[in-house]
């Protein structure tokens, strides 16, 4: 069985990290001023984008490696 | 049977723990000890805000709970900044610890204590903040409050890695320390120079875009003072969140992960310049942006302007810019070096699709007024076209199912159901009046387009992503190379709960249905998961079609 601890290297170097950083960031820069954030954009149009860069990169990365 | 690829590189189980296990465990240890210590602090500032208790203090406590939330900001940068160097710097240092270091079991013990030792801190906090008292008794009090803070955090660290482990990593980096704790410092004033930069910002972006929308109209309204701006028959008003800033600092964010992970391809130092480039960049995107939601609503679509536009066009335009910029300065030579074509690309088969699809939910959702997307058919557009072109590489893959799939598929349209009615959503009754409202042959044809979309292009193009890639991705870097049966729970449970969290509200019942997909093709065969969620797509279909259901769509 796979554990947390064991995950692949490159996952957690050079996506989760990442997805993390991204993610920290947004939330750190919209906490700044809770009550300026944009209300029409909701945490699924976030995770949408958030998906589609990521899952860029992974494809960028990709292609990279052959 | 088994897919082809599978066979390649047959394998008994996951080859763990090797050296290369050992950084990401302990990594995740070291998140595992923030989050720990984070929910901890969190919880005990709740019920002391919950229970009124954090006006009347004085002395020393007060500071302390002003400065709680910088605190707490510092260490998710201090986290952050950790992680990432960590990940770079002292890999080589870590890789050559013993083995069997990444796979020490917590310390379960020292986890209780860690938990007593902040049911301590909670009890103490409630004297500290609830006494009066300012004399010697108060200060001792404060002072084991303190103490007992500092136990709680060492019991914590004991509990997720070995002492052994801890004096390694500092000694193997050091440094890094010292750079997550500097970015932790700089943290406060810089977000405090950040909070500043609203007011100006937001002035600048008013002029730009007056500037801009006066090269389109003879006649531009703009009131400084309220900072309305607009045509005379459509304004708006830009407020401080409308600046760009927080696209600025996702673009510098952005550019310094693009950098890293394809540093091998910069000439340094000035391949750094893009970043300030981009956020350049992307501030002026924003202007147009504005502009262009002005013209919309002037056009005569105001519904779209304030709705999907809105909502959409600040992400796809932080999209566009981050991934456009980044990835045409490798063609730029002063930047980039020259890279060697590409042979293939096996993730791109995998992913594209479902990009795809997201990338024109995006633009389908941005063009509505937020009832209903009449240009939902581009998902399914983009999604056949990009299945189309890859289709040579999916011949690896295995098709076939079984009668399992059907039954699975069919349960978890139970499943998705049921949820509904225990946890039911708000009905889009907008979506109704506004299909309604279409002339009959293009309702239609959205309508068999949209069925169509559910019951093929979406279920292959988030199976082949969330199954044929990300499950085995997690596994190993060679996904292609790990067989379906080989993926542990932990794949299990990281590609499902991302395959729950795209599903929005719906995350649970999706969630549970990608597990549901995922002990379909641990038998070897991607066919089966597809045909699984093509199932309850179509029993989807047939309830939103039969009973007006819009809301499952």
């Amino acid at each position: 069985m796979v554990m947390p601890w064991h995950l692949e290297e490159v996952l957690v170097n050079r996506i989760v990290v990442v997805v993390f950083c991204v993610i920290a960031a947004a939330q750190l820069a919209l906490a700044q001023r809770a009550d300026r954030a944009v209300p029409e954009i909701n945490a699924s149009s976030s995770a949408t984008a958030i998906s589609l860069i990521s899952g860029a990169l992974l494809v960028f990365r990709g292609r990279r490696k052959k | 049977m088994t897919n082809t690829a599978a066979t390649a590189r047959p394998r008994s189980g996951p080859a763990i723990p090797s050296s290369q296990g050992l950084l990401p465990g302990v990594l995740l240890r070291i998140l595992l000890f923030a989050l720990l210590i984070a929910a901890g602090l969190l919880g005990i500032r709740l019920w002391l805000e919950t229970a009124g208790m954090m006006d009347a203090r004085s002395g020393l406590p007060r500071p302390l709970y002003g400065w709680g939330i910088w605190v707490l900001r510092s260490g998710v940068v201090f986290s952050v900044v950790l992680l990432a160097l960590t990940s770079i710097r002292a890999r080589r240092a870590l890789e050559r610890l013993p083995a069997d270091f990444g796979s020490t079991p917590i310390a379960w013990r020292y986890l209780a204590a860690h938990v007593a030792a902040m049911g301590a801190v909670a009890a103490l906090s409630f004297h500290v903040y609830g006494s009066r008292s300012t004399g010697l008794d108060f200060a001792l009090l404060v002072g084991v409050w303190l103490m007992v803070c500092a136990a709680a955090v060492a019991l914590a660290a004991r509990a997720i890695l070995p002492t052994g482990l801890w004096s390694i990593l500092l000694h193997a980096s050091k440094s890094i320390w010292g750079y997550a704790a500097l970015g932790g410092l700089a943290a406060t004033p810089l977000a405090l120079v950040c909070l500043s930069l609203w007011n100006p910002l937001t002035r600048l972006t008013f002029h730009a875009v007056r500037a801009l929308l006066q090269l389109f109209f003879p006649r531009v309204i703009a009131i400084p003072g309220e900072m309305l701006l607009g045509t005379p028959t459509f304004q708006v008003t830009i407020y401080p969140q409308c600046s760009g800033l927080e696209g600025m600092a996702l673009m510098l964010l952005f550019g310094i992960i693009w950098l890293g992970f394809f540093r091998s391809d910069y000439r340094f130092p000035q391949a750094f310049l893009l970043i300030p480039c981009g956020i350049v960049l992307v501030w002026l995107v924003n202007v147009v942006r504005i502009a262009a939601l002005i013209l919309i609503g002037t056009a005569g679509a105001p519904q779209v302007a304030v709705g999907g536009f809105h909502s959409e066009a600040g992400w796809i335009a932080f999209t566009a810019v981050a991934l456009g910029f980044f990835t045409s300065s490798r063609r730029l030579p002063w930047f980039a070096v020259r890279a060697a074509p590409a042979e293939s690309n096996p993730v791109a088969a995998y992913l594209v699709p479902f990009l795809l699809i997201l990338a024109a939910g995006m633009i389908a959702r941005a063009a509505s007024s937020g009832s209903w997307e009449w240009l939902y058919p581009l998902r399914f557009v983009c999604a056949a076209a990009a299945l189309w072109t890859y289709r040579r590489q999916y011949r690896q893959l295995d098709w076939r199912c079984g009668w399992a799939a059907p039954v699975v598929g069919g349960l978890v349209f139970l499943m998705w159901i049921g949820l509904d009615v225990l946890m039911p959503h708000p009905a889009g009754s907008g979506f109704a009046s506004a299909l309604a409202a279409e002339p009959p042959w293009p309702r239609a044809a959205w309508l068999v387009i949209r069925t169509l979309a559910a019951v093929t292009t979406v279920p292959i193009a988030e199976e082949l992503a969330f199954r044929g890639f990300l499950l085995r991705r997690v596994v190993s870097a060679d996904f292609e190379s790990v067989r379906f049966r080989d993926c542990g729970y932990t794949a299990l449970l990281i590609s499902s709960l991302l395959f729950g969290i795209l599903h929005g509200d719906r995350w649970v019942a999706a969630t549970l249905a990608g597990i549901a997909y995922v002990s379909l093709v641990r038998r070897g065969r991607i066919g089966d998961a597809v045909v699984a969620h093509a199932t309850t797509n179509a029993l989807l279909a047939t309830c939103v079609l039969a009973l007006g259901r819009w809301d499952l769509w």
